[in-house]
């Protein structure tokens, strides 16, 4: 590669790991590839589920699962070639002179241990030191990466942080025994878009003279901080190179289509919503000042708090938040899943609260949900004929035959083969399953399809073909859409209007276009410049956005946002603002557009 | 001619089952042997397990007409066998037929009624699993006398929190699959969820903990016998046996060691098709203890 | 600013203390059960006279235990003395009930304790190793071992033992309680109740735990896997163990009662079949209500004990 091999943190060659199959025979899941990462570099190993990516990180340390092997020309890793090396060899080179970190770190942490009892556990591993100093090598350390008090969390059990708190304990981990290399698989991928943002900053920052390699499956995180990427299918490298170029001028078939099925703010969608975005009609579905609170053990939690929203036909509308930000329960209380505390769900111009069971069931057919796992929501033990059929038979509509021919053909309209009707879920892949879901929610032909995440479980490419059977299926059937997402990019491509909550109330909504390109409220702000983003040459500049989401058992007084909010003034802490027309938006916050985006996105 | 090549399907998939499945193979295999046993017992009795014949007394095994020995009152332990076999697997599956039917129904109750039901079951369930259930056999026991109906009713009605518990966990975790909320949004009422969606997503973890409570029942059955307050003195139950067995240990050995066996054999015929059952449905770790 | 401050106790003690009145309500109701169901059934009277006694034998018999009066007023009766821990006098032997339990108490103790002793000794080791070593194929062999022992019940193994380790061998004395030579097989027998199934357990949380991705990061961190098993897998997965072993206790309380009388020690189970074989209700009442507590008190207290262990339900209090 460019840079000249001493400079090489890290250089691999001919690594291949098989696994055995049950029937015996093995399997390549990494085939005979060749790696280099230079001091100072963050390499990003980018590929779907299924690719290999993960084994490689593990096969660095030789920490392939028991079914697995490893085979390898060399590894040099600064220098020393680990090929050769024993096992009782590789102890000593893991967690010193290579250190991993693990995508879900409330698992990856010893639940019993407290945190602090597993840092110095790997300082004493590699380095004589007494309790006292690795105590205060620890505590230097979580400072190091941003853990506020950091002697308090030394003493804490991983449940008691947050996930991103977690997330930078662990960094600090793995840079106890100042190791040239790093290797973080999906460190992010658990975490929200804000923190994610933090914790690669944070990556970015820690690397001094170190290489680190990045696993990921996400080309926006990639496209953010690596210098290099190397593009994995089916255990090989089909491309690789530095970031910028390969993003901006992909040589293989594979990237090319991976990077086009990624949703970015500055270039066209594969799917696209032909230009003409609808205007909002009369609303068919409506929640009017609605309110969800739960009460637990004398405690109470509004998640949803004084929200309204509508859906008209033909329309779609985004709704996107942070985890904990009360999408879902919205959604939940829309449905009928969960009971409003007060305020109304309105299905044309009729209040849902107040018919009877079967008054509803008329009302069930015109609105529709599809959920976001497709993995449960399609019961394991039914044919796909009887889980596409099931509404028709709860509706008690149509005979047995007209029945099986509309279940014949809604299957073909998202696409999915007839020989697929006595399948069972376990046969098909999580696109096709989606599809499934989809499916049994078109069945009736409603008019308003609530969507709680509908592709956030799916690979890239799945994803694409998932909106594009979705936009579709809107244009023919003039379908009003609902989408939870927390994808805002993907957002900005086929919503109409997209609306954002924070804790439980809404903080901005408008149009698409408009809201992603110039945000007025500076939580909008923020999410949108924490947006990864695959297109080459954004530099880095976030909006600061301190801190995490506070407990929504205990929010904030005043405007909610204002512990983290860059621009908060005296008054947001006492002042609570309302959601109030501004410009073309409905936007709640004292100073609406005061926070601009670092660098306002081309349309 | 298709009721022909269902069966046939049906076999073939049955058999796909048991590949490479050696507890399912070999415990559906003692399990059918077993059966066969007790349907042909009254055929398979050499002589009737109550006739006595003391010149006959303390036979060994290999004795002639008399292949596993007589007893101390020169029964045939071979057809004691038999017949104790009938008794104590009719009243280990009948009791467990009891405890899983309870349990089920207490267990889906729990799971599909939130709220004081599901508290007041929970806790009653707690309590019941918390006591020491032979104790509490013996003194119910002692008050409504011996017998086979008495036994099947205690043990059965004490046996019912495991499948209670183990119901109720499983039914609460397929109601919390979106495919039930999904069901439950179409409009799909209660009864046709509970019986479409739960019972059968609970049912293959209920069967494998049918076989393992089989063998628990069999187990507590013949504990009961031996004890004395099982079956009526002098009838032909395996624990009867041994406890009759134990003041000839010295001079008829055998007298232990076939009814021993026997209790042995059968259980671990239920335990063999229990862990094959869970393996056949990849349900981790083995079931709940007694 | 002390007082202002509300008095709130810990959510621990808050569990234990409704654990606590939960019992004394079980308890009462079980008490309540007993007593009718035992005078209902059977005339305690008839028994304490013997087959041939006159009517007036009866009658001084009746009178001179209260049993004359109407049910209700037996049982309020009954109720005062209990709060009083008065537990009546066993109607067999003349002595006061409590005294029989409180005799019968230690040795069930000991029996117990020693069991449940000697089931640890065996089964973590054993279960730890049948845990780790997945593959092997002496592994393979003990778990195969450990599945037929299974399908031995307790008192069928203890028999086994006893013709073999004392009318065969006569090593052992094969029934009554005395030296140390008599504890073994009542020991062992009762062991043999819990063994297997709790290796089984042991084995698979062991193994379960190895597969944690925490055990990843250790390994990932250079930890040997001496320093793995040592650290985290043994001690996360005996966590657990320890609130099983707790759950298992009143399944070893019902063993000790056929182990008692196999091998006629003086117990709380030995009792238990003696007293409700003459329906000496004051006995079996106040057996039963002692067995009930020791019962509670264990599972409680290992119920605890875990809750201290485990960090993430210390502060909570509740469990699942």
């Amino acid at each position: 590669m460019k840079a000249p091999p001493s400079r090489n943190v890290l250089s691999v060659r001919g690594l291949t790991v098989s696994f055995r199959k049950l029937n015996g025979e093995y399997v390549d899941v990494v085939r005979s590839i060749d790696l280099d990462v230079a001091s100072g570099e963050i390499l990003g190993l980018v590929g779907e589920s299924g690719s290999g990516k993960t084994m490689v990180g593990l096969s660095l340390l030789d920490l392939v699962p028991q079914q697995g092997v490893r085979s390898v020309e060399s590894i040099e890793l600064s220098g020393a070639d680990l090929s050769g090396f024993d096992a009782k060899q590789m102890q000593e080179v893991r967690g010193r002179d290579v250190a991993m970190i693990f995508q879900d770190p409330m698992s990856s942490f010893n639940p019993v241990r407290t945190v602090g009892a597993s840092m110095v556990e790997v300082i004493c591993r590699h380095q004589r030191k007494s309790r006292q100093e690795a105590e205060e090598l620890c505590v230097d350390a979580l400072a190091k990466v941003g853990v506020p008090a950091p002697r308090q969390r030394f003493s804490a059990y991983p449940h008691e942080l947050s996930g991103g708190l977690r997330q930078r304990v662990m960094i600090a981990m793995a840079t106890l025994n100042d190791p040239p290399l790093l290797v973080a698989d999906e460190p992010t991928t658990a975490l929200d878009a804000t923190i994610q943002a933090q914790i690669l900053d944070l990556l970015r920052q820690r690397i001094d003279q170190r290489g680190i390699i990045l696993v990921t499956h996400d080309l926006g995180v990639a496209a953010e901080i690596c210098d290099r990427i190397a593009v994995m299918q089916r255990g090989q490298f089909v491309e690789t190179g530095p970031c910028v170029e390969v993003l901006s001028r992909p040589q293989h078939e594979y990237t090319k289509k991976l990077i086009r099925s990624v949703p970015s703010f500055r270039r066209p969608y594969v799917v696209a919503r032909d230009g003409t975005r609808v205007e909002a009609g009369q609303p068919l579905l409506e929640g009017r000042d609605l309110s969800v609170t739960f009460s637990s053990r004398g405690m109470q939690l509004r998640a949803v708090k004084n929200v309204n929203i509508a859906v008209s036909r033909g329309e779609t509308v985004g709704l996107v938040g942070e985890s904990g930000s009360g999408k879902s329960t919205l959604v939940g209380a829309l449905m009928g899943i969960h009971r409003p505390t007060s305020g109304t769900v309105l299905f044309d111009g009729a209040d849902v609260a107040t018919l009877s069971g079967r008054e509803l069931k008329p009302l069930r057919r015109r609105l529709q949900l599809v959920f976001q796992d497709p993995y449960a929501s399609l019961n394991p033990r039914w044919t796909i004929r009887r889980i596409v059929g099931e509404p028709l038979r709860a509706q008690n509509v149509g005979s047995n035959n007209e029945n099986e021919a509309r279940i014949r053909e809604v299957l073909s309209l998202v696409g999915l083969p007839e020989d697929a009707l006595d399948r069972r879920p376990g046969q098909f892949s999580g696109g096709q399953r989606q599809r499934i879901a989809i499916a049994r929610a078109l069945i009736l032909e409603p008019e308003i399809l609530i969507a709680d995440e509908p592709v956030a479980a799916l690979d890239v490419s799945m994803q694409a073909q998932v909106v594009a059977l979705l936009n579709k299926l809107q244009r023919n059937l003039d379908i009003g859409y609902l989408i939870v997402a927390h994808d805002l990019a993907l957002m900005h491509h086929i919503a109409d209007r997209i609306v954002v909550m924070y804790l439980g109330e809404i903080v901005e909504e408008g149009r698409a276009e408009s809201l992603t390109r110039s945000p007025l409220h500076p939580y909008t702000t923020a999410l949108l410049s924490a947006a990864p983003d695959p297109e080459p040459g954004r530099t880095l500049n976030r909006v600061p956005m301190r801190g995490e989401q506070p407990s929504p058992l205990d929010p904030p007084s005043g405007c909610a946002f204002h512990t983290r909010c860059p621009i908060a003034a005296a008054r947001c802490r006492e002042e609570k603002p309302a959601l109030s027309q501004h410009h073309d938006r409905l936007v709640a916050c004292h100073y609406p557009g005061d926070l601009r985006l670092p660098n306002a996105k081309p349309a | 001619m298709i009721l022909l090549s269902r069966q046939l399907s049906r076999a073939r998939r049955l058999s796909a089952a048991g590949r490479g499945n050696t507890e399912l193979v070999a415990g559906g295999a003692l399990i059918l042997l077993l059966i066969t046993l007790v349907v042909f017992a009254p055929l398979l009795m050499a002589h009737d397990p109550a006739a006595s014949n003391l010149r006959n007394r303390l036979l060994a095994i290999g004795a002639e007409s008399h292949w596993l020995g007589t007893d101390q009152l020169g029964r045939d332990i071979w057809s004691r066998l038999l017949a104790g076999l009938v008794w104590s697997t009719t009243a280990a599956i009948s009791a467990t037929l009891i405890s899983l039917f309870i349990g089920a129904f207490l267990g889906l109750s729990a799971a599909a009624s939130p709220g004081w039901p599901r508290t007041l079951i929970r806790w009653f369930t707690d309590t019941v699993i918390a006591f020491p259930g032979l104790i509490v056999a013996v003194c119910v026991i002692a008050i409504i006398g011996q017998g086979w109906l008495p036994m099947v009713l205690t043990l059965g009605f004490l046996g019912w929190p495991v499948f209670a518990r183990v119901t109720y966990a499983e039914a609460l975790s397929l109601m919390e699959r979106s495919y039930v909320t999904s069901a439950r949004l179409q409009g799909v009422s209660r009864g046709s969820i509970l019986l479409g969606h739960i019972a059968p997503g609970v049912m293959p973890t209920l069967l494998a903990m049918t076989a393992f409570n089989c063998a628990d029942m069999l187990i507590a059955e013949s504990a009961l016998s031996f004890l004395g307050i099982g079956a009526p003195l002098g009838a032909p139950t395996w624990g009867n046996m041994l406890a009759e067995s134990r003041q000839y240990l010295l001079r008829a050995p055998w007298l232990v060691f076939a009814p021993g066996i026997a209790i042995v054999v059968v259980v671990v015929a239920a335990n063999l098709l229990g862990d094959g059952l869970t393996r056949r449905y990849r349900q981790k770790g083995p079931a709940p203890l007694l | 600013m002390k007082g202002d401050r509300r008095y709130r106790l810990s959510p621990l003690a808050v569990a234990g203390l409704r654990k606590l009145l939960e019992f004394l309500a079980l308890l009462g109701a079980l008490l309540t059960l007993l007593f009718f169901l035992l005078r209902v059934t059977g005339d305690p009277a008839l028994v304490l006279a013997g087959a041939d006694a006159t009517e007036e034998q009866i009658a001084a018999i009746e009178a001179q235990y209260g049993l004359d009066k109407p049910l209700i007023v037996q049982y309020l009766n009954y109720l005062s003395a209990l709060i009083r821990f008065d537990f009546g006098t066993s109607l067999e032997s003349g002595r006061p009930a409590l005294d029989v339990v409180l005799e019968a108490l230690p040795v069930t103790l000991q029996l117990t304790i020693m069991a449940m002793a000697v089931t640890i000794a065996v089964c973590l080791p054993l279960g730890a190793w049948m845990g780790i070593y997945q593959n092997r194929a002496s592994r393979r062999v003990a778990s195969l071992l450990v599945f037929l022992a299974q399908g031995v019940p307790g008192f069928v193994a203890g028999l086994f033992m006893i013709q073999l380790l004392s009318v065969q061998l006569g090593w052992l004395p094969s029934i009554g309680r005395g030296g140390v030579e008599t504890w073994i097989l009542p020991t062992l027998t009762l062991a043999s109740f819990l063994i297997p199934k709790l290796t089984r357990v042991i084995s698979t949380r062991v193994s379960e735990t190895l597969g944690k991705d925490y055990v990843r990061t250790a390994l990932a961190y250079g930890a040997s896997p001496r320093a793995v098993l040592w650290r985290h897998a043994l001690p996360n997965a005996l966590l657990g163990a320890v609130a099983l072993i707790g759950s298992q206790f009143a399944y070893l309380v019902s063993g000790s009662v056929i182990v008692e009388t196999m091998f006629a020690w003086p117990g709380l189970g030995w009792q238990l079949m003696q007293s409700t074989r003459t329906l000496d209700f004051p006995l079996v009442q106040a057996l039963a209500v002692f067995i009930a507590i020791l019962v509670f008190a264990v599972n409680n207290l290992t119920d605890l004990s875990f809750r201290f262990l485990d960090p993430r339900l210390r502060d909570s209090g509740v469990r699942r």
